[in-house]
């Protein structure tokens, strides 16, 4: 249970990371919180020859809120418990604080990251669901520039991406809430922290009469990644009781085919993806409708 | 590499393998045998340390990774012979049997102490969950900490009244 040896590079600049993966390649592995890789190195599951430290790169830490696009750019380097007390979060971007209060304990999240976690892709991981329900899009370097790439299109399975060798997520932009908006983030573990066995989040709009004409729902947990669920959105269209919610939740039997494991069957994890859709579809329902008569 | 840190109050300077974990350093080579391991793999707490004042796992921390930083661990907690209040209420609570979780579960308790926020029982028990115990049934962890909090909020002025 101790790594094998490896050579450590504490990187000063992203212009260094970004050449270091060029001329290292797949030899190297990024290493931001370590709450995912650390382990992995441990056990051996994971053996890079280099090892690449990105923790003092002041370029990729902080938050900045662009009112004209109306999007909030979080730094990859950014901690899961500032994401918990960051004020522009809790102005722009309430589920991603929703979403780390689930993740681990702690001392996970004074150490875990933004990015770290998305791009380690584990299928449960609550950031990655919540970015995606949030229509967030990833900024990725390489030496040859700087590229945006909608966040459902980054996951190939489980722990798989299509992030190059030589490719470094720098930030994520996650678009504000709309007016009349609510969002929730939903999530079932057998212990709290532990990964999910499923989890569910859901962005609606609600319009004057308060009904749902436009929703972004995504699960995770039961499938190879995170995945966004298209049919549930349109069956949403036109919704307004919890009738309807649990009518478009069951959408995703058809849509779903969970693998039997140790912690519970395929059946159950498909269960429970129903249940826990309606429920954040439920929540984010109420709070679309009370931002809008806040508001009027 | 040689790194060069503080821990427990003394800046050292040590030559270590890049892939050295901290906790092993910790114990290891500077002797602070207080930081336990057991899964050595982020999910028990026993190697819990403070890294600038905020809880990490050491055993997810590479010794290399502490240069410039301040490292406290369970022994770094006491001054001049006095317990800290973390210290003090575990042991007139009796929050231990075996003890082989109580470092990582005293430093991450330090740590809430000196946040100075008041935090209900329930409050407590999230904080603490990252921390496993296989002994006492953590009530009296929690009675302990719950203590701990509170006196420390009456002795603090600096400690929020709210």
């Amino acid at each position: 249970m101790k790594p094998a040896p490896f050579n450590y590079l504490r990187a000063a600049t992203v212009d260094e990371v970004l050449q270091k993966l060029q001329e290292w390649g797949e030899e190297a592995k990024v290493l931001a919180g370590g709450q995912s890789l650390m382990p992995l190195l441990n056990m051996r599951l994971a053996q890079p020859r280099y090892i690449i430290d990105v923790n003092g790169l002041a370029e990729m830490t902080g938050m900045n809120w662009c009112p004209e696009t109306q999007t909030l750019t979080v730094g990859a380097l950014t901690r899961h418990r500032e994401l918990l007390q960051h004020p522009l979060i809790e102005t722009h971007a309430p589920l991603l604080r929703e979403a780390a209060h689930f993740i681990g304990h702690l001392a996970i999240r004074s150490r875990g990251t933004l990015g770290g976690s998305i791009a380690h892709a584990d299928p449960a991981a609550e950031l990655p669901l919540v970015v995606i329900a949030l229509g967030g899009t990833l900024v990725i370097q390489s030496l040859t520039g700087e590229h945006s790439i909608p966040i459902e299109e980054f996951f190939l399975g489980y722990y798989m991406t299509i992030l190059k060798p030589d490719e470094l997520i720098t930030a994520v932009k996650i678009p504000g809430l709309a007016n009349n908006t609510g969002y929730a983030i939903t999530e079932f573990a057998r212990r709290h922290g532990d990964f999910a066995l499923a989890s569910a989040a859901a962005v609606v709009t609600v319009d004057e009469r308060g009904t749902i004409i436009k929703a972004r729902c995504a699960v995770g947990g039961v499938a190879p990644q995170a995945i966004r669920c298209p049919a549930v959105d349109v069956s949403l269209s036109g919704a307004r009781s919890p009738g309807d919610f649990a009518q478009a939740a069951r959408q995703l039997e058809n849509m779903i085919e969970p693998p039997d494991d140790v912690q519970a069957s395929g059946e159950y994890r498909r269960y429970l993806a129903v249940e826990l859709m309606s429920q954040a579809i439920g929540v984010a329902y109420a709070r679309a409708v009370a931002t809008k008569e806040a508001r009027a | 590499m040689t790194v060069e840190f503080e821990v427990n109050g003394h800046m050292v300077t040590i030559d270590v393998p890049e892939h050295w974990l901290l906790a092993d350093v910790l114990r290891n080579q500077m002797d602070f045998t207080g930081v336990h391991l057991a899964c050595e793999y982020g999910v028990c707490g026993a190697c819990t340390v403070l890294m600038d004042g905020e809880p990490v796992r050491s055993c997810l921390t590479l010794a290399v990774q502490a240069a410039g930083r301040r490292i406290t661990t369970v022994e770094g907690l006491a001054s001049e012979g006095q317990l800290n209040v973390v210290q003090q209420a575990f042991i007139e609570h009796h929050a231990l049997q075996c003890g082989f979780c109580t470092p990582g579960f005293v430093v991450t308790a330090s740590y809430l102490v000196n946040q100075n926020r008041e935090m209900t029982r329930e409050q407590i028990r999230e904080a603490l969950s990252g921390n496993l115990c296989r002994c006492t049934g953590y009530q009296k962890i929690v009675d302990a900490v719950e203590e701990a909090l509170r006196r420390h909020q009456a002795t603090d002025p600096t400690a929020e009244d709210n």
